[in-house]
């Protein structure tokens, strides 16, 4: 027996789903989908082979799909849920890869991956559904100095919370 | 949290509180405007943010924890392997070595003396097949179609090289006088081979999966002591912030609000993570407990483990990885030791797994648990020992009739039969009587019969000191194949059953190992003794059924060994030697301790195959071992490494015209 320390099929059909969600709002900004279907095919090899660098590489593909679509004027509830996509697609893979590593294809790991996924997912999921209520309450005509309130204060507690 | 850490969450904390009451209560934000110059600084300050962050995401390397992989610890080479690396490469010592083995097989298998064989191997007349002639000659050029290289050909050496050992293969068949050699099926030759070149070239190492991840920022923890918990961060959503601000400030670069809610997608995960990191590490109580199927397992036989692990902690823990602490010495054939749960307070989890028995007692390790937390921020390890017997296992001594022994005897009485007339307990013939015979020894259903006085003479039944050398080196840990039982485990058995065997048959047995340590239990007999030889090849290190690390190989001196062993070996003891017979030395000791005056029998088992080309030629150089030492009138016996002993046995094997 050999011990291999890729992941199996159960992983890789979540991290598929989360990076197809991630794509499709791209479609329509040909650069945009360019980078994000460079980062899908980036990212399903990484966990076909169970190498974090290759994981991330394509994570940072989905993410400037993403941000080239948001230049292209996507609707905010697409671009919310490609984000909330991508964020799901790493880390179900980044999770695999370790995951695989410690104890290798042969163990049943679908137990634990779920739960981390369904956790995950809930709060990606509720992040997305608050932002984007918030966005449209603001944005619905409101000054732009609310806008700018809103983010000094979001930069201090990320500040904060990066120098954890 | 520090002061400025505080002053900061604060002032944030205020700020949102502000922005939100705008946001519901629009009339006081009505009379403020804001300059485009200040929407364009505070995108310059979130991007600087950004960069900060990615700065320090960076430097700090993320880690988890790394765990062993018990499943083959006890996987030993196969022989042959180094060849087939060198081939690999298109070193030169195939040439060498391959010339070497082709002059001993002709002098050994074919009568011809060293100078005949040389000049047979450079006209190319030795062997029919022109490829295998090609190889070592250079008159004959073996021109026929190949696939060429750049189509994903063999470079022609290498093709010549695979022609040149099934060539030397054949002679040694046809040569060969003990057909059974190869009579026997190799069960060990798969299909699709699982062996891969070895990545390391200097020695036969291999078989582990390496080249993982080359990420240099990536770094794994060793396994913390077996009484600690080790608690880190994997620090796995670091960036994340990086990312968002990112996205952020590109929003307010370009003017595009949807993004800036991307942005606050990846903050919402950032303090996600941070709750994540904040949590405090809390106990991890863990029960565990191995069922091993009871009773008296014989090595071969395949036993079921059973772990089962509880929660005690009182905490759901979400994310639980386990390695369990498979013996070293056994490998792991069926199921896996490896398994992940998630277990509630007092919840159970249980996971099956198959090993090997092989022969000796089998401590389990402590098994590795990782625990992480729902976020995947905070890993927990730990070890725990657990509760489950070691996996005892002997082999079964019930060999009838063993190995004929050499006729070196000592001056006691015991089973082998001697040419000497004398006292003993086993009729021979009868003489005419003479005045000096015991009253013991006549011959008194003669007397009766016909009056004539009649002495019984017996045949002597003597004694036998025998001293079993079992080859313990790294260089004997040679299996059929890279997980397969060693040809040190099976000398090990082997030795356990002679020393049962002999005991029973009044012999007196020693042990000691062909090693560089020192290892000597003088001959004697009794129950005692028994238990103490035992004893010895169950637990000694030296006759470990495992090698961890061959390349930490004590220097083997062959005539301090030789030395050493003679200093002790009594004069009228004889040996047997359990050795593979994988390389010269051996072979070597063998020849000096017979000459030096000691009666020696060799008991091999065989570790070769023939499904590479190096496992071919090893397989060949090994037998012309074998056979140069029968020419001295060494008796050898052989049997395969994964075949019962019994069997092998009881065919009468030694080769040697007595």
């Amino acid at each position: 027996m050999t011990i291999s320390h890729s992941p199996t099929r159960a992983s890789t059909l979540l991290t598929a789903g989360g990076a197809t969600v991630a794509v499709v709002p791209t479609v329509f900004d040909p650069p945009a989908a360019i980078a994000s279907g460079i980062g899908f095919i980036v990212l399903l090899i990484g966990v076909s082979r169970g190498s974090r660098p290759t994981v991330n590489a394509g994570a940072i593909g989905l993410y400037l799909g993403l941000l080239l679509a948001g230049m292209a004027q996507t609707h905010p509830a697409l671009l919310v849920a490609a984000a909330a996509g991508t964020v799901m697609a790493w880390d179900s893979a980044e999770n695999a890869v370790v995951l695989y590593d410690q104890l290798s294809s042969s163990a049943d790991t679908r137990r634990v991956e779920y739960m981390h996924t369904v956790v995950t997912a809930s709060v990606v999921g509720a992040a997305a559904v608050g932002g984007y209520l918030i966005y449209v309450a603001v944005t619905i005509p409101r000054p732009t100095v609310v806008l700018v309130v809103l983010l000094i204060a979001a930069l201090l507690l990320v500040g904060a919370l990066i120098r954890r | 949290m520090s002061f400025a850490d505080r002053v900061i969450v604060t002032a944030g904390i205020i700020t949102a509180a502000a922005g939100i009451l705008l946001m519901i209560v629009p009339g006081i934000a009505a009379g403020l405007t804001t300059s485009d110059i200040v929407v364009s600084v505070l995108g310059v300050v979130a991007l600087a943010q950004a960069a900060a962050a990615a700065v320090t995401h960076y430097r700090a390397p993320r880690r988890w924890a790394e765990t062993p992989d018990p499943e083959q610890r006890a996987g030993a080479t196969p022989p042959g392997a180094s060849f087939d690396a060198a081939l690999n490469r298109l070193d030169s010592t195939v040439r060498d070595r391959l010339h070497a083995a082709a002059v001993a097989v002709l002098t050994t298998f074919g009568d011809y003396t060293a100078t005949e064989a040389q000049e047979y191997l450079e006209q190319g007349t030795w062997t029919d097949d022109r490829q295998a002639a090609a190889f070592f000659s250079s008159e004959i050029s073996a021109d026929r179609l190949r696939r060429p290289t750049w189509l994903g050909g063999q470079p022609v050496v290498v093709d010549q090289a695979h022609a040149t050992v099934s060539a030397l293969t054949e002679v040694v068949r046809e040569q060969s006088v003990r057909t059974s050699v190869f009579a026997d099926p190799d069960e060990n030759d798969d299909g699709d081979e699982e062996w891969a070149w070895p990545e390391n070239s200097a020695g036969d190492e291999g078989g582990r999966h390496s080249a993982k991840a080359d990420d240099a920022a990536d770094s794994r923890d060793r396994l913390p002591d077996p009484q600690s918990i080790t608690a880190r961060r994997t620090r796995r959503w670091y960036g994340i912030d990086a990312l968002a601000l990112l996205a952020v400030a590109v929003g307010i670069v370009v003017k595009e609000p949807p993004l800036l809610l991307v942005g606050t997608v990846g903050i919402a995960v950032t303090a996600y993570a941070a709750y994540g990191r904040a949590g405090t590490p809390a106990s991890l109580d863990l029960d565990l407990e191995r069922v091993v199927a009871a009773g008296r397992t014989t090595p071969g036989d395949e036993v079921p483990v059973v772990v089962t692990l509880r929660n005690e902690s009182g905490r759901l823990l979400p994310d639980l990885r386990i390695v369990d602490g498979v013996p070293p010495g056994l490998i792991v054939v069926d199921g896996t030791p490896r398994h992940a749960a998630v277990l509630r307070p007092g919840e159970t989890t249980r996971f099956t797994y198959t090993v090997r028995a092989e022969h000796g007692e089998h401590t389990f390790e402590s098994a590795v648990i990782v625990a992480r937390d729902v976020t995947g921020e905070r890993e927990q390890v730990t070890r725990v020992a657990g509760e489950g017997g070691p996996i005892t296992c002997r082999a079964s001594p019930n060999l009838a009739d063993g190995i004929s022994l050499r006729s070196e005897t000592t001056d006691y009485p015991g089973h082998i039969q001697t040419d000497k007339r004398g006292g003993g307990i086993e009729f021979y013939s009868t003489r005419e009587y003479r005045p000096s015979d015991p009253f013991a020894s006549i011959d008194w259903k003669r007397l009766a019969r016909t009056r004539e006085l009649a002495t019984i003479e017996f045949r002597e039944e003597q004694m036998a000191k025998i001293v079993l050398i079992v080859d313990a080196r790294g260089v004997a840990h040679r299996a059929p194949e890279w997980k397969g039982r060693s040809a040190v485990a099976a000398s090990v058995e082997a030795a356990d059953v002679l020393v049962h065997t002999l005991l029973d048959a009044n012999h007196q047995v020693g042990i000691t190992a062909l090693s560089f340590e020192d290892c000597w239990l003088a001959p004697g007999s009794g129950s005692d003794h028994r238990v103490r030889a035992r004893q010895l090849l169950a637990s000694h290190p030296w006759f470990a059924t495992h090698t961890t690390n061959e390349s930490v190989e004590d220097p083997f001196i062959l005539s301090v060994q030789l030395a050493r062993l003679r200093r002790r070996i009594s004069d009228d003891a004889q040996a047997i030697v359990l050795s593979p017979l994988c390389d010269d030395d051996s072979a070597e000791f063998v020849r000096r301790l017979e000459a030096g005056g000691t009666s020696t029998t060799v008991v091999s088992p065989d570790p070769t195959t023939e499904t590479t080309a190096g496992r071919q030629l090893a397989r060949i150089e090994r037998l012309v071992r074998i056979a140069s030492l029968r020419q001295v009138r060494i008796p050898v016996y052989e049997w395969s490494v994964n075949e019962p002993l019994e069997l092998a046995l009881s065919r009468d094997q030694s080769g040697v015209n007595r």
